[in-house]
């Protein structure tokens, strides 16, 4: 067995352990659905950044930058100030309402019917496209580390999201509360090593580093192309790229707030001052991730190559090629 | 749910007491004395880059220091302008907090010794 395969069963392990642990502990609505309200600001923190930086941002970001350079890091960018509309206007009365969801607290002042209804659509909506942008993520990374074993990537599909079920169903929030927390942990650790690696291989110069990405090299049609990653305009080309711009900005840092899977984070804590502190520290840590999308994003284009990611998977294996 | 409001002798919640209360409306309107300027600040200064990068890509794309251009220095500045405005928006809290701990406390002074939360 390989190490990165004993990794991924241990990891399965721990997850499954925190799991069981939770099932025990919950009882009644409030426990199971908001984690008794009992979860620390630092927990709530990470655990939102956790929530976040799914594998979309880990492989689709790293992927996006070694493809289109300075464009991809817009995402990053549009990603944590987003952040600033949840702390500033949704935080705080979300966790003061005090109630279980967002279909509660706008029942709570609207007419109940339609608005549960529209809820319950939109959280169906937002939840299937970021679910199917996951497991193909998780699918692909598990079948890259199972390689050899005879598990495919469509197996690799269904377990993981067996595995998902056993966890929400199970645990409550408390225990995807803890699940999260390990593998925003993880996540850290992993993009930190990477972009210490990345810097190492250019000798610690940033300098260095950025004229690296001044000309990257790749096959376009057959013809050898040489560009600057850190140009803008490589992936929004006029006529319409200014607006795509905007477009993108626009549903970044309002869409943000209406994501499904954060706003529940925001429950099950005791308190707004809580609720905002926990902002804070998911700020800090996504922040922190996403700068680091830049080494991650722009060393899979110097070190790694275009040419080589695209005939080894496609974008989304950038940063896994990279490792 | 389980907190159904009280009432008392004329037909006015807690709720209603409150909200119409002075120190609340003072509670909201330096809420709003924050909250909205940072809003349209944070707005404005995010939306600068998207415009600045797509109408403007030959300024954005001037080198400032060896091969790092304009547009990823104006990039990395929102993450901290970002921080910025969450320390700050953190430190206003504290005294948000204090101000509605100050109603709390003097709703249950004048409450019935049932009327907890």
């Amino acid at each position: 067995m390989s190490a990165s395969l004993f990794m991924f069963l241990l990891f399965i392990a721990i997850t499954l352990a925190i799991t069981y642990w939770a099932s025990k502990r919950s009882a009644g609505a409030s426990a199971y659905f908001a984690a008794s309200r009992q979860i620390k600001s630092w927990q709530n923190g990470v655990a939102v950044a956790g929530d976040y930086m799914s594998a979309a941002s880990f492989l689709g970001i790293a992927g996006i930058i070694a493809f289109q350079g300075y464009d991809g890091f817009m995402f990053s960018v549009g990603w944590l100030v987003a952040y600033l509309t949840v702390l500033l206007v949704i935080a705080e009365p979300l966790r003061n309402a005090g109630k279980y969801t967002m279909a509660d607290v706008l029942a709570y002042r609207m007419k109940p019917r339609p608005v549960r209804a529209m809820a319950a659509l939109s959280t169906i909506t937002v939840s299937t496209f970021y679910m199917i942008a996951q497991m193909v993520g998780a699918g692909a990374l598990v079948a890259l580390l199972l390689k050899g074993s005879g598990i495919g990537y469509n197996q690799a599909v269904i377990g993981v999201g067996l595995l998902m079920i056993v966890y929400v169903v199970f645990g409550g929030m408390l225990a995807t509360t803890w699940v999260q927390i390990i593998k925003a942990i993880l996540l850290m650790a992993g993009t930190l090593l990477l972009s210490i690696l990345v810097m190492a291989h250019f000798h610690f110069r940033f300098g260095e580093f950025f004229g690296a990405i001044g000309h990257v090299s790749y096959h376009d049609k057959g013809q050898e192309v040489v560009k600057d990653f850190l140009q803008p305009g490589l992936r929004y080309k006029p006529p319409y790229g200014p607006l795509d711009l905007i477009s993108l900005g626009l549903a970044l840092i309002f869409g943000t707030a209406g994501l499904p899977h954060i706003l529940v984070r925001f429950y099950t804590v005791p308190d707004a001052k809580t609720a905002r502190h926990s902002v804070v520290w998911a700020m800090a840590l996504i922040g922190t991730f996403y700068i680091m999308t830049t080494f991650l994003g722009f060393g899979a284009a110097t070190i790694v190559g275009r040419d080589f990611i695209s005939t080894h998977g496609g974008t989304n294996m950038s940063a896994p090629l990279l490792a | 749910m389980s907190e159904a409001p009280q009432t008392d002798s004329s037909g006015q919640t807690d709720w209603d007491r409150v909200a119409a209360s002075k120190p609340f409306q003072d509670l909201i309107s330096t809420k709003k004395v924050f909250i909205i300027p940072a809003f349209f600040f944070f707005v404005t200064y995010y939306f600068l880059l998207p415009l600045l990068v797509g109408y403007a890509p030959q300024f954005m794309a001037s080198k400032v220091w060896g091969n790092v251009n304009l547009a990823y220095l104006f990039a990395l500045s929102q993450f901290f302008m970002a921080w910025i405005i969450a320390a700050l928006y953190v430190k206003a809290g504290d005294n948000f907090d204090r101000i509605s701990k100050h109603i709390i406390d003097h709703v249950a002074a004048s409450d019935s010794p049932k009327g907890d939360r």
